[in-house]
This record gives C-alpha cells, structure tokens and sequence, in this order.
C-alpha cells in the first residue's frame, strides 16, 4: 500500500523531473486564474468607478422642519443647539436653521428712511420693496453655500448680540441702488435702520435669496418675535452632507436633534438615483462575473487536453509503475496530485498577474483599482480545484492503460 | 513447500532428473493477445506450459514470435485471450486489479527488454521504486535497495542519475530493481540485448545466482550463455511454423542449446 506522504513526494519529484511539460501546464493554469482574478477585479474597480460617478450625483441636502402647528404660538420646534447635535453627526458638511418672516402686512425695506407711516401703498416709492425675509443662523448661510460679492456674512458674534445687521441679495440691492456698500451701507426694514454686511452673489442652493434679505435668527426674533407657524414661517434645519451620506444622515438626524420624540420631525431629502445605481452595478457584475466562469471553464478544458496529452506521452512510464505493483488507484493519485500541485502554484502565480493586470489596466484608465480579498484569497484554492477538475479524465485514462501497451513504447536504448 | 526449502542448494545446470518441487506457473489452453503488430505472428493454436520452483528456464524463439507477449502475462500485465493461468495455484483469470498489482509487486521481478528505468531518478530512486508500492518506510526501502545494488556490483553507483549509466549498467540497475522486493518469480525478456559480453555476462551470473537461490527464473533470450545455466529450453513457434504450434512445448529437462 502506498504512503500518502510517498503518493505525494512522489508527484513533487515527477513534476520537478519534467520542467517543460509542467511550465506549459502551469501556464495554462496561470493564465485561467489570472483571467478569472483579473476579470473580477475589473468588475469591483468598475462598479468602484460606477459607484462613486453615481456618488457625485446624489442629493446631498436635506430639510428638517417641525411637525404642523396647530395652536397659535406653537413652541421652537428646534432646540437651541441643533447645529451643534446635527453637526456632530459624522457625514455632515454644514447645518443650519432658516425661517420665512411671515407677517401680517408686508414688509418695507428702503434704502432711505421712510417719512411716512409705514402701510400698504407705500412699497412703490423709489429705492423701496418689499422683499422676501429670511431669518438664517451663520451655519445656514456656510449649509445654503451664499456667498457675498462685497463685505462680508454675518457671523456668530452677530447672532449671539442680536445685531442690527443683513445681507442683501445682488438683485434686490440692484432694485434698491445700492451698488456699494461705501455709498450705502443701511438699509430700513419697516424704518429700522439695519446695516448691510455684505451683498449676495452666489447661494448655490437657493436662488430666490438673491431677491431677498437675510437676517440672523436673533435678530429676527428681536424685529418681528418668534417664528409666525401657523403663517406658513416654519423653521426648517438645513443639512449638507457628504456625496453618498444624505441616506444615513436623513435617518439619524431626527434623533440628533429631538432624541424624545424623533417621529414628531418630519424630514425631506431627494433619494437620488440609488436603484439605478445597484442596478447597473449588478447587471455589470453579473455580465463580468459569467465572463469569469467562463474563460475559467476555457481554461479548465484547455489544461485538461494538455494534461492528457502529457500523460499518453508518459504511458511507458505509467506501465513501469503498474509493472512495479502500482495499481490503478495509485496512478491515478499521482496524476491528480501533480495536477493539483501544478494548480495550486498556477493559481497563487495567476493571483498575482490577474491583481497585475487589475492595477495596470485601472491606472491606464485612471480608475482607482479593487480588488476584494475574497477574489483573491481563494485564487490559489480556485487554481487547484481547476487543476483537480482537468486532473480527473486523464487521471482516469493513465489509470486503464493496458501496462503492456505503455512497455512496448519505452523507447529503446 | 515453499522455494526457501531450496535456498542455498546450487543445482549443476546438467542435472536432468525430474523436478520435485510443485508447479509455479501453470498455463493450459493458453492464447496470447499479442499486441496490434504481432498479432498476425501470434500463435493461433492453445498451448500449455508448466514451470516448477526453482527452474530456470530459457525462452527461445524469433523476434515477434509472442516472447514477450507471453512473458506480459506471466508478469500479469497482461491478460491472455484465452486459458488458463494458474500462478502458485491461484486462478489469475480471478484476481482483482488489486491482487494482480500487489503480486506484481511481492512476487514477480520483471526485467524488460528496454531496460526501462525513470531517467531523472536515481539509481538508489529507480531501485526504490517497487517498495514505495510495497507501503515500505524509508530507511527500509533504502537499506533493502542498497542490498539489492550491492548484489548486481552497482553499490557504488546509487546516487548517480540513471541516464548517467552505460547499457550495461542499466540492466544491472533493471535487474537490482526486479529483485529488490525477493520475488519468487523473476522474468527477463532479453536482459543481454545490446549489451557487450563482460556485461552479458555479469547479468547471466546475477541471474544464475538468483536461480541458485531458489527463485524461478524465466528469461527470454538466444543467449548461448543463458543456455548454459537454464535447466531448460522451450521454444516458442515461429511465424511460420504457427501451425505446427504447439507441439514445440513444453519440452522439459532438455539441455538448452542442443535445441538451437
């Protein structure tokens, strides 16, 4: 009886004994898996690639405002440090609280002093109008993306001392001819003088702030009192997040910034294209991955013909064996070990060329290269179990050679 | 019963008086398969053969005449196309694949006419090689190769790679590694061809010792030396004596030569 140990050395010896037979066989392995690992790291550094285009393209904003108010002086729906919780929450950008002024007449701003009393009528006079309020904390203005084209945002100092300062929007200080905050640095909301910080020119979210004047919330609180809810002045948080995080931030925020009663926020986001994106990242998976198998299946066949091939070369030597008390088991044993043996080295080698070509082709393209270690890890395993597969027909064959046939092609001396 | 009851006791080539000893090989109604390009020169006609303990026999005839295809399946590499086969009493006609090869492997020494050994081995690896399917541990098939290359002269040669050897060494490395594992029965299909006469004669002399020691030899050759030492000679047909087949055999206790 054969010792595994011998059954073993045995095939190492034969395949050191015929470098070019097992080189070719090796090869052919090394290209099957290196195809295969290859093939599916392209598939992870494409979905990689698709993944992150789509990424870029995701809704990043989202908008907390509080539940709808049913009595007349319906509390702040927001705590007084929502920025600071919502801010803290890991995929923020920036964060910010807004609110409409809504009053019951509308609101004059003029560019000088108003002689009159203020009313209804009086909001057609030159350098007049009456333009949307917005009460804005700092935070929204950095969340909300404005900036000025003179002077400069309000700040925190300006929030915490309730100063009398704004931004106007580009347009409305057009309207109101201010064309610069050296000849005219105040402007009167309802004939409160209000001093100009700086101009509006780019708020990337919200396009309507260039019509209008942005208070700090303070302010705001001090000019005209609370939020007016029930006139449609609802405080809203605005949130920016990271590309990819609005999902998670959207779910978490709630409970950031009211851990009592979470479900009483009502919370509004775009979903983006998410589906889109697991879909075309799966179809493109699936599509690359049956590339895989099948180059592998290709390669499997190719080695198994070559294997065979090598064995009907080596009948005499198998005859030699089976004359010498090897029986067929034993021979087929040697013929899947070395098989297995050549796979499994074919398939750390392939491994690495399959990782190769993964980073090659990916910096030529300029992708960022993936690789998941679970293609990778098993690639040796893999290379083996192609080897075994191949291994088994000629196995089978070098097995049931008749001994007597293989001796009489021995070559003669 | 056994050949060892024979070990040690040299018996002259000349004797003549009938053989005591019990069958070892017994072969009746046997018909060779013979391979694709001896098939046509294959005996037609069946043919019985009884060899005993202890003999030496010569098989004679032309090349192609089923020498070594009858040598196959004494060996068991082989069946035959018809008869009986009967190795030590046992039916080989009923053995399995795995009692076949493990009688191949503790029983029957095969020398071949091409002295085929691993080319990329060593000699003490090629004389190895049988006791590895014995299940023999190392040291064992090592100490047991070394004994059987100390018996042929090619001791001193163990680690050389067999393609290194010269004709002559080859066949004595062939010859190590057929008797490595003490078999009862050894077979030669033309262990002289192509060898020159010190080395012919070496081979014949490791053959006769063998034989001396109780084993059964079987050798395939028209070597005159071989002759010399065989107890008998049986010729196998001729193509075209085919016909005449099988009258030929088996002769029994002849002196080999006379019959060339």
């Amino acid at each position: 009886m054969l010792r595994p140990a011998d059954a073993v050395g045995e095939a190492f010896t034969s395949i050191v004994a015929r470098p070019a037979a097992v080189t070719a066989t090796g090869f052919g392995t090394l290209l099957a898996v290196g195809w295969f690992v290859a093939v599916l790291g392209l598939v992870s550094t494409a979905t990689g690639k698709v993944a992150s285009v789509f990424t870029q393209r995701l809704p990043t904003s989202i908008l907390v405002t509080g539940p709808v108010p049913r009595l007349l002086n319906a509390p702040f729906p927001f705590p007084a440090d929502v920025e600071r919780r919502v801010d803290a929450l890991s995929g923020v950008v920036a964060s910010g609280v807004f609110w409409q002024v809504r009053l019951r007449s509308p609101v004059v701003v003029s560019a000088a002093p108003l002689t009159g009393p203020v009313g209804r009528g009086q909001a057609a006079g030159p350098r007049q109008a009456t333009p949307a309020l917005v009460a804005a904390t700092p935070g929204y203005l950095a969340a909300a993306g404005v900036a000025v084209s003179q002077g400069r945002l309000f700040d925190a100092w300006d929030q915490s001392h309730a100063a009398d300062v704004c931004l106007v929007g580009s347009a409305l200080a057009r309207s109101l001819r201010i064309s610069d905050l050296d000849s005219t640095h105040t402007i009167y909301i309802n004939n409160t003088g209000c001093v100009i910080t700086g101009i509006v020119s780019r708020p990337a979210k919200q396009p309507s702030l260039l019509r209008s004047v942005l208070l700090p919330t303070s302010e705001a609180t001090t000019m005209f009192g609370p939020p007016d809810q029930r006139a449609g002045a609802r405080p809203t948080v605005l949130i920016v997040t990271r590309p990819g995080a609005a999902g998670q931030i959207a779910r978490q925020a709630p409970y950031a910034i009211n851990p009592a009663l979470p479900h009483r926020l009502v919370v509004r986001f775009k979903r983006g294209p998410t589906l889109l994106r697991a879909q075309v990242t799966s179809a493109l998976s699936r599509l690359f991955v049956v590339i895989g198998w099948v180059g592998l299946a290709i390669g499997v066949v190719a080695i198994a013909g070559l294997t065979t091939f090598c064995v009907l070369q080596r009948a005499p030597e198998f005859a030699l064996r089976r004359a010498v008390g090897a029986r067929r088991r034993h021979i087929a044993a040697q013929v899947l070990a070395e098989s297995v043996i050549v796979g499994l080295v074919g398939g750390l080698a392939g491994a690495s060329l399959g990782v190769a070509a993964v980073v090659l082709i990916a910096k030529a393209v300029g992708w960022t290269p993936v690789v998941a270690p679970l293609a990778l890890w098993p690639a040796p395993l893999i290379g083996a179990a192609a080897g075994m597969i191949a291994g088994i027909a000629p196995a089978v064959r070098a097995a049931w050679m008749r001994p007597s046939a293989g001796l009489s092609r021995f070559p003669p001396l | 019963m056994t050949m060892t009851t024979r070990r040690g006791q040299a018996r002259p080539p000349e004797s003549n008086r009938p053989l005591p000893h019990p069958p070892l090989i017994e072969l009746s109604g046997l018909r060779l398969r013979g391979q694709a390009q001896e098939r046509r020169d294959v005996p037609p006609a069946p043919f019985d053969l009884v060899v005993r303990r202890g003999e030496m026999v010569m098989l004679t005839g032309q090349p192609r005449s089923g020498r070594s295809a009858l040598l196959n399946v004494l060996g068991l590499l082989d069946r035959p196309a018809a008869g009986s086969y009967l190795l030590n009493g046992i039916d080989t006609a009923k053995l399995r694949d795995r009692e076949r090869s493990a009688l191949r492997g503790r029983q029957i020494g095969f020398v071949f006419q091409r002295k085929m050994v691993l080319p990329t081995r060593s000699v003490l690896d090629n004389v190895m090689l049988p006791l590895r399917y014995a299940g023999m541990r190392r040291q064992q098939r090592i100490d047991a190769a070394v004994e059987s290359l100390d018996r042929v002269g090619l001791a001193a040669m163990a680690s050389f790679m067999a393609w290194q050897l010269s004709a002559g060494e080859l066949a004595l490395c062939a010859l190590a590694r057929a008797v490595v594992t003490k078999p009862s029965l050894v077979l030669c299909d033309e262990p002289t061809g192509g060898l020159d006469e010190p080395a012919a004669a070496k081979v014949i002399g490791v053959l006769a010792g063998l034989n001396r020691e109780g084993r059964t030899v079987l050798v395939a050759t028209a070597d005159q030396l071989a002759a010399a030492y065989s107890g008998r000679s049986v010729r196998l047909g001729e193509p075209a004596e085919a016909l005449a087949w099988p009258v030929t055999l088996p002769i029994t206790g002849s002196r080999a030569g006379s019959r060339q």
